[in-house]
């Protein structure tokens, strides 16, 4: 039974490891390849999943829900929306890093514009890569790219909240 | 490939332990009650984690980098813009690869709108991520989120090309 669980629990990698079986014996040049351009990522979840472990205590255990309901709530109107931006926008690592993050501003009484303004923003908009961005396709691209992306991550969350409910969301 | 930690993640990594530290002094019952729901939270999404990461490293085998540009970089037609928002889409280029491949490109003359349009998707859509974002905020969420991420990176991809 628990076996059983455990494998619906973690289909994506019980699938990847049986490709990798696969590979492994039709063409091994490859599959070992395939595990080397993953130990980038691998690095990546590894330096980012502790803080991501820590800010998720931290919100639950010290942000009161009054206080995200507040700020992020469906009537923290487009202040709530800028804010949901900046905190996106400050944070570092892959979008999936976001997921617990958003899931718990979901729990606590944020709307589900503002989750989804955080989870986008978190995925698109980074200093890092602003910079990078800016180095290699100049300034202008940089900041007119930016500037459509962030409108086009505002109206998603103003959708977001007009044809999405609450209901839709599984809970844990 | 590996990257050491940059100034960001080192001051989020600072930010993190001294709110955690501040939790902990000021309720420390609270604060190991929600570490406890956290823990299983994470240990809820590490396989997947593992999974997504390893599928990665699978498709940048199968569709190098090299790959993309050299078709990002092929015509301006609508279907290349259309194709390479799809490439965005199921591939995870890192940032410090994709800036360069993509100014270089530009660099030689190539058409910015199939380009944009792979770094828009490339970073807002997410197919290897669809399963674990379907898993923690359900289907119509996922589906809407990445079904309008992709739209709108063909609608920046076009307007930038008239811009600029």
């Amino acid at each position: 039974m628990k076996i059983n669980k455990l494998m619906r629990k973690n289909k994506t990698l019980i699938f990847v490891a049986f490709v990798y079986i696969v590979l492994f014996i039709l063409n091994p040049e490859k599959a070992t390849k395939a595990i080397s351009n993953s130990t980038y990522y691998l690095v990546e979840m590894i330096m980012i999943m502790p803080v991501v472990y820590l800010l998720t205590v931290v919100l639950d255990a010290l942000i009161p829900k009054e206080a995200i309901i507040k700020g992020f709530g469906s009537d923290s109107g487009l202040k709530g929306n800028i804010l949901a931006l900046f905190l996106g926008s400050i944070s570092a690592g892959p979008i999936y890093a976001a997921f617990p993050i958003s899931k718990m501003l979901l729990d606590k009484g944020a709307s589900l514009g503002n989750v989804v303004i955080v989870l986008s923003s978190w995925a698109v908009v980074k200093l890092p890569m602003l910079a990078n961005e800016a180095k290699f396709l100049g300034v202008k691209f940089m900041a007119i790219r930016w500037a459509f992306t962030v409108i086009a991550i505002f109206i998603m969350g103003y959708v977001f909240n007009r044809y999405l409910r609450t209901e839709d969301i599984p809970s844990e | 490939m590996g990257e050491s930690m940059d100034i960001f993640t080192l001051s989020f990594w600072a930010i993190s332990i001294i709110l955690f530290v501040i939790s902990i002094t000021k309720d420390k019952k609270k604060t190991i009650i929600a570490m406890k729901k956290s823990k299983s939270m994470m240990k809820n999404m590490i396989g997947e984690i593992l999974g997504i990461i390893f599928l990665i490293g699978l498709v940048l085998t199968f569709i190098p980098p090299e790959t993309i540009k050299a078709f990002l970089g092929s015509s301006k037609s609508p279907l290349v813009t259309i194709i390479s928002a799809l490439a965005g889409s199921v591939t995870l280029v890192p940032a410090f690869v994709a800036f360069p491949l993509v100014g270089s490109l530009v660099d030689a003359g190539a058409s910015i709108v199939p380009a944009v349009a792979f770094l828009t998707t490339l970073t807002m859509v997410g197919v290897v991520t669809f399963p674990l974002e379907k898993k923690k905020f359900g289907f119509k969420f996922a589906l809407l989120r990445n079904a309008l991420s992709f739209v709108f990176a063909i609608a920046i991809a076009l307007v930038m090309g008239v811009i600029l």
